[in-house]
């Protein structure tokens, strides 16, 4: 705490310092350079005393009897009995939430990881290039990354065998620059992860929100 | 009975002894919640609100100073009335100059000086709800209800360091204001 303001040219003793020193909450050392200082600032001593009126006038301020009982029914007692009647936000459903949202918080990064690193063998994006000719050079990124690949038209292209994709090249496609297979798991289903994804994510995010709202809740009584 | 005997006894559904507590601490919560909202029938409201609320939490109380949790109850009601979009802004300020219960008569006082106290009263009643919340809510719990800067700390759940600040400013918010009407203010402030 600042013992002095500053700002003017003579300086005084700070209005926190003073109203600390009313209540005697200053280190003894403070309280010795708060007298030094007001045995020759009568400004200091007009404020002090003035901060003193104003708490002696707080401080004579009238209790005022409780205009009636506030003490609880009994019957009434017995129905709000603190142990059992748990509110909805007590701690055992908020603990609850917060497991649930943890697993959920898990579960999104163990998949997003997953798909990142194409260790679901299921990278949507599978480029594929055909050219103006019957033999075009087909590119395929993604994992696992197979080798370069001619494909005759009419001819089926199937690799990855995790997850297979399956291209046929029709007369239609030919001069288009980028076709997309469709991918084909178990079987003939087809999977993306962003629905997988953005489902987690928006659990995760109403969990995280709902056991927010309930930790303000119960912390604020 | 000692207060954590009545307090374990009210923890296993003793409503008799929690009604012991509730006698004892209802005149200060109601004094609290009276200059924090400056209207007796809210005052009433948040007061049984409070100790219901405490009732129904008590088994969140573990161990502690019983009266900071009270009371952190009471401003917490108080607040939550104050910032309620029902509250209309200064509404009852008239009301509060009027009302009789800010003052207790005394059978040695002339009308003359109760009148003036009564008048005081009211006035300095309307400096507080004039107030910054946070600065009223320190001002309330230190200077009229006298607790320590602790305590007051431990009820508001902030540093010890704050409650200092806010009550000097406080302070010198009342003292601003009540020198605006010096003719009812006892010796010091009113020559000063």
């Amino acid at each position: 705490m600042k013992l002095f303001t500053r700002g003017s040219v003579d300086e005084h003793i700070s209005q926190e310092m003073i109203s600390s020193y009313l209540d005697g909450a200053l280190r003894t050392k403070e309280m010795g350079e708060v007298d030094l200082h007001m045995a020759s600032c009568d400004v200091c001593v007009q404020e002090v005393d003035d901060l003193r009126a104003v708490i002696g006038i707080l401080r004579s301020m009238p209790t005022v009897p409780a205009p009636r009982s506030f003490a609880i029914p009994v019957p009434a007692a017995t129905a709000w009995s603190p142990e059992p009647s748990r509110s909805w936000w007590s701690p055992a459903p908020i603990m609850g939430l917060r497991v649930a949202f943890a697993g959920a918080a898990m579960a999104l990064a163990v998949v997003f990881s997953g798909d990142l690193s194409g260790g679901f063998g299921s990278s949507p994006e599978v480029p594929i290039q055909v050219g103006m000719t019957e033999s075009a050079p087909l590119i395929t990124t993604g994992t696992p990354a197979g080798p370069e690949k001619s494909l005759a038209v009419g001819e089926d292209g199937v690799f990855d065998a995790g997850t297979s994709a399956s291209v046929e090249i029709t007369d239609d496609m030919i001069g288009s620059t980028n076709v997309q297979p469709s991918l084909i798991q178990d079987g003939g289903f087809a999977l993306g992860l962003w629905p997988l994804e953005l489902g987690l994510l928006a659990l995760t995010l109403a969990l995280g929100g709902f056991n927010f709202f309930l930790h303000r809740r119960s912390s604020s009584l | 009975m000692d207060e954590e005997l009545l307090l374990q006894a009210s923890k296993q559904g003793d409503a008799e002894a929690y009604n012991s507590l509730v006698l004892q601490y209802q005149t200060p919560i109601y004094n609290v919640a009276l200059r924090m909202v400056g209207e007796s029938a809210v005052a009433e409201d948040i007061t049984q609100e409070t100790f219901v609320s405490a009732y129904r939490a008590l088994h969140t109380f573990a161990s502690g100073n019983f009266r900071a949790w009270l009371f952190r109850i009471a401003t917490n009601a108080c607040r939550d009335h104050l910032r309620s979009a029902h509250v209309r802004r200064n509404t009852s300020l008239d009301a509060l100059v009027e009302n009789p219960t800010f003052s207790v008569s005394s059978t040695e006082e002339s009308p003359e000086d109760y009148t003036v106290r009564r008048e005081l009263s009211g006035f300095i009643q309307e400096s507080l709800t004039k107030l910054a919340e946070d600065q009223r809510v320190v001002l309330i719990l230190v200077d009229i209800q006298a607790f320590s800067y602790e305590e007051a700390a431990q009820i508001l759940k902030t540093p010890v360091g704050t409650v200092k600040s806010r009550l000097s400013r406080a302070r010198e918010a009342m003292r601003a204001t009540l020198s605006t009407q010096r003719e009812l203010l006892p010796g010091q402030l009113r020559s000063g």
